[in-house]
């Protein structure tokens, strides 16, 4: 429904600046970023925690632009190596997406440690939650201004330059994910702006992603935790990600409510 | 009865109906607030003095910029936002490396002094902007480093350079911000 | 029946001014709130990462609801032909789009970004209920208005029941759509029914035609017109009836969760140890905005009472508002059942019994909202002629 902003005034002009020679096809730019940008895109991969897509994206030598309906991101997390005194991967995305958690109920947390007990039998595991980025998404159908958006490779992201505060995603979302900034921020890192009156969660690192990196929770677990967490793509069944939920099982949180999450625990 | 309360009524009309002029005036005005900003801040205004860029030139020329610079930053960041496309100077955290540097006193420019690059003309011209309520508003080394990691963007800049002499300041000659849109805007089309 | 003749109100009395100034004061204090929370931030509410809503949606909520239900006169009149209601009909539309409009300042002001608002009417998403929301809203009110210009200009008199079914239709939508915000949340149990929507529809029946009563009561009074008995305890009856078939859809809602076990922890909070939840729903809900009224419509010794009329309307109202405050704020204070079954801890009040208080801020947006709507009414009384002369009982028209 919402108009992109360059479908009007073209490409912003760049079409008429470009020297000579670097529009390529019927579709000018499109085509020419497609091939310029070629070498550094991630193909479906087979991903180990901590090691960088961009060697992958090269040997591979596939392209693509930017996010890809071709790829689904998504996370298994073994909960029988998450140890509960652990927080490296809420210390690692409170870093590097610098928000702060001081305890007040106001305070945001992206990503936490849930103990959960089974009363009957007395079973215990530690379990880290964020956004689990579904397939249905009931934070994307309730937006009113489609703020709430899941992009093409499964992230499910705020576009906070339309969010305007109502919260009805907050209501919605099954696993508390999304945090509402209550007050005025200052020192944001220039790769997560975020700001007062809008809602914010787990963005899977999607700059880090998009520069060809796994999310900081990922990195942080394989570097100073368990090493628990596999992030890859889950539509490529030769992804270790793939293989390892082929091979094991594993449950995602709520499965009742047929939500899809991308992301899927073991041992739980 | 009806004889009486219509009389009644007539009086009542003619008492009222300065009252409910008045405030209805008195609403347009406050609803025109905006107007009356723009007209306050541009009666003994000042050309503002643009703070200087780093770099060779600009990622589009400089007059085009003037005139669609909000244009090109949102096609950027839907690209950005939405489709995963990240560009490696050409983002607003890009914008801060290039245009904005430390003071004499060793601080970064506030979003709100005039010697911050946008607000420098925004101040000037009564555009309010939002964009570093949440943006940071400073060059940032590991910012730079990742999207020069990513790779994700290689999208050549425009071949011809902008009119930008590096380490100096570019001054808006002392005309109106009218005058000056219509000659930029004339200059840009000709150019093209 | 004879033509009923509408005069405006005079406004010229201290009485007057001196609830315009009252409104205006609270208005202004509203604004004032709207501002502060704008400026510094939701920090100065008490609402949390854990209670996202709060006082602003309580009372916004309330305001919306009512709205839809204080039509229904008008409908009665119009669509239904009784004409015993027609010379209310006005006034039940004026009322309805003040309401309506006290209810969305509100809900606006709240916005993260009230300065987006403008956002809301260019981007779409056409899944969600709440954009759904925004057209049932502008739209009630463009059809309410024009009703009451159908009303209002004698060549178009013959429109009216045409526009007042479409505005009839129009308000049972709106008030399933508004139900639905709650209805559709698979998220949390202690809503997620489909029967939301309906127990919302007649939950406006009873709050909208409580507040209609009061108004009606108090402009007639504040103007010296008469107005009949026979009226009165017509409308009297209506609200007991309403108020009933709340409490029987809180009856079925509640039975329906509790025979799920699914839900039997929310509903227990609910229900039975919820602390201030319990007692709002209990003392509030059923007490305050079901027995108590219909008690002092019909119990022999108050049912032809005036004053008991007055005072059974107010107790809806306060009722209303205790049953919203139970249902938005309640159904919040419940934790998310993410692992079922399971005890769950952490740093993010996962487990736990959500805490919320609301702080003054809240409170006085809230209370500028209705104020605004009682402000518009009082205006719009003034300027145009919405009452009618006199509503005394007449010979011959037999209840």
């Amino acid at each position: 429904m919402r108009p992109r902003p360059h479908s009007e005034e073209g490409r912003v002009g760049r079409s008429r600046e470009e020297p000579a020679g670097f529009e390529e096809g019927e579709n000018g730019i499109d085509e020419g970023r497609r091939r310029l940008v070629g070498a550094a895109v991630v193909g479906a991969l087979v991903l180990a925690p901590g090691v960088s897509l961009i060697a992958y994206a090269e040997a591979d030598g596939r392209r693509a632009t930017g996010a890809s309906s071709k790829r689904r991101w998504g996370l298994l997390i073994d909960t029988t190596k998450c140890k509960p005194s652990c927080t490296a991967c809420v210390t690692a995305c409170s870093s590097y997406n610098g928000w702060k958690n001081e305890g007040r109920p106001t305070d945001p947390q992206w990503i936490r440690k849930v103990q959960v007990t089974d009363p009957k039998t007395g079973f215990s595991r530690s379990v880290p939650v964020m956004c689990q980025h579904c397939a249905n998404a009931p934070c994307v159908e309730v937006c009113p201004t489609g703020a709430s958006f899941r992009r093409a490779d499964g992230i499910v992201l705020v576009d906070r330059h339309i969010c305007i505060g109502c919260r009805f995603c907050m209501m919605a979302c099954p696993y508390k994910a999304r945090s509402f900034v209550s007050e005025n921020l200052t020192e944001q890192k220039p790769w997560a702006p975020r700001g007062k009156g809008t809602v914010e969660g787990c963005t899977l690192c999607v700059p880090r992603i998009d520069a060809g990196k796994v999310p900081a929770c990922v990195e942080a677990c394989a570097r100073e935790g368990g090493g628990a967490m596999t992030f890859g793509n889950l539509k490529d069944p030769a992804s270790a990600l793939s293989r390892a939920l082929a091979e094991y099982p594993s449950v995602q949180l709520r499965a009742d409510l047929m939500l899809d999450p991308g992301v899927h625990y073991r041992g739980l | 009865m009806c004889a009486a309360s219509r009389s009644q009524r007539g009086v009542r009309r003619m008492g009222d109906r300065p009252i409910i002029l008045g405030a209805l005036a008195l609403l347009l005005v406050i609803l025109a607030a905006p107007f009356w900003d723009g007209v306050l801040a541009h009666t003994g205004g000042v050309p503002p003095a643009i703070p200087a860029a780093k770099g060779a030139h600009c990622v589009r020329p400089t007059r085009w910029m003037l005139k669609y610079h909000m244009k090109l930053l949102m096609q950027l960041r839907y690209e950005a936002v939405h489709e995963g496309i990240r560009h490696k100077d050409e983002s607003l955290p890009g914008c801060m490396s290039c245009h904005v540097s430390r003071l004499p006193d060793g601080k970064y420019p506030s979003v709100t002094s005039k010697k911050f690059f946008c607000n420098a003309c925004h101040d000037y011209v009564g555009v309010r902007i939002d964009c570093f309520s949440c943006h940071t508003n400073r060059p940032d080394a590991a910012y730079r480093a990742m999207q020069e990691a990513s790779r994700a963007v290689v999208l050549a800049h425009a071949g011809r350079p902008a009119a930008i002499v590096p380490g100096q300041a570019v001054s808006i000659s002392s005309v109106s911000p009218r005058t000056q849109a219509t000659r930029w805007r004339s200059r840009f089309w000709r150019s093209q | 029946m004879n033509a009923i003749h509408y005069r405006e109100i005079d406004g010229r009395s201290a009485g007057f001014w001196g609830l315009a100034a009252l409104l205006l004061t609270f208005m202004a204090a509203g604004a004032t709130a709207g501002y502060f929370m704008e400026r510094i931030g939701h920090i100065i509410t008490g609402m949390t990462n854990q209670v996202v809503w709060g006082m602003p949606h309580v009372f916004a909520v309330f305001l919306i609801v009512a709205a839809s239900g204080a039509l229904n006169v008008a409908s009665i009149a119009s669509v239904f032909a009784r004409v015993e209601y027609k010379p209310l009909a006005r006034l039940s539309g004026l009322v309805a789009i003040a309401l309506l409009i006290g209810g969305l300042a509100i809900l606006v002001l709240d916005l993260g970004r009230p300065d987006r608002i403008g956002l809301a009417l260019t981007h779409y998403n056409f899944r969600s209920i709440f954009a759904w929301n925004i057209f049932l809203y502008t739209g009630f009110i463009v059809l309410t208005g024009w009703y009451l210009w159908v009303m209002m200009e004698r060549r178009l008199n013959r429109y009216g029941r045409m526009v007042g079914t479409v505005a009839f239709l129009w308000r049972l939508i709106l008030t399933t759509g508004t139900g639905s915000i709650f209805g559709f949340l698979v998220a949390r149990q202690p809503y997620d029914e489909a029967i939301m929507a309906p127990m919302f529809i007649v939950m406006s029946f009873s709050f909208g035609l409580a507040i209609f009563i009061l108004v009606l009561m108090g402009a007639f009074k504040g103007t010296g017109r008469a107005l009949g008995d026979q009226l009165l305890m017509r409308l009297k009856n209506l609200l007991g009836v309403f108020a009933a078939a709340v409490l029987y859809f809180l009856l079925a809602f509640h039975i329906t969760k509790l025979y799920e076990a699914e839900f039997r922890g929310s509903e227990a909070f609910l229900l039975w140890n919820g602390g201030i939840y319990t007692a709002l729903f209990w003392f509030g809900a059923v007490f305050l905005g079901g027995v108590l009224p219909m008690l002092l419509f019909w119990l022999p010794q108050t049912r032809r009472s005036r004053n008991a009329v007055a005072w059974g309307s107010a107790s809806v109202v306060v009722g209303g508002l205790a049953l919203m405050y139970d249902i938005i704020i309640g159904g919040q204070a419940w934790p998310l059942s993410i692992f079922p079954g399971m005890q769950v801890s952490s740093s993010f009040y996962d487990g736990v019994v959500n805490y919320y208080a609301p702080s003054l801020p809240e409170c006085a947006l809230g209370l500028g909202g209705c104020a605004l709507a009682l402000f518009i009414t009082l205006f719009a009384l003034k300027l145009l002629p919405f009452l009618p002369e006199t509503l005394a009982d007449e010979q011959g028209q037999a209840g």
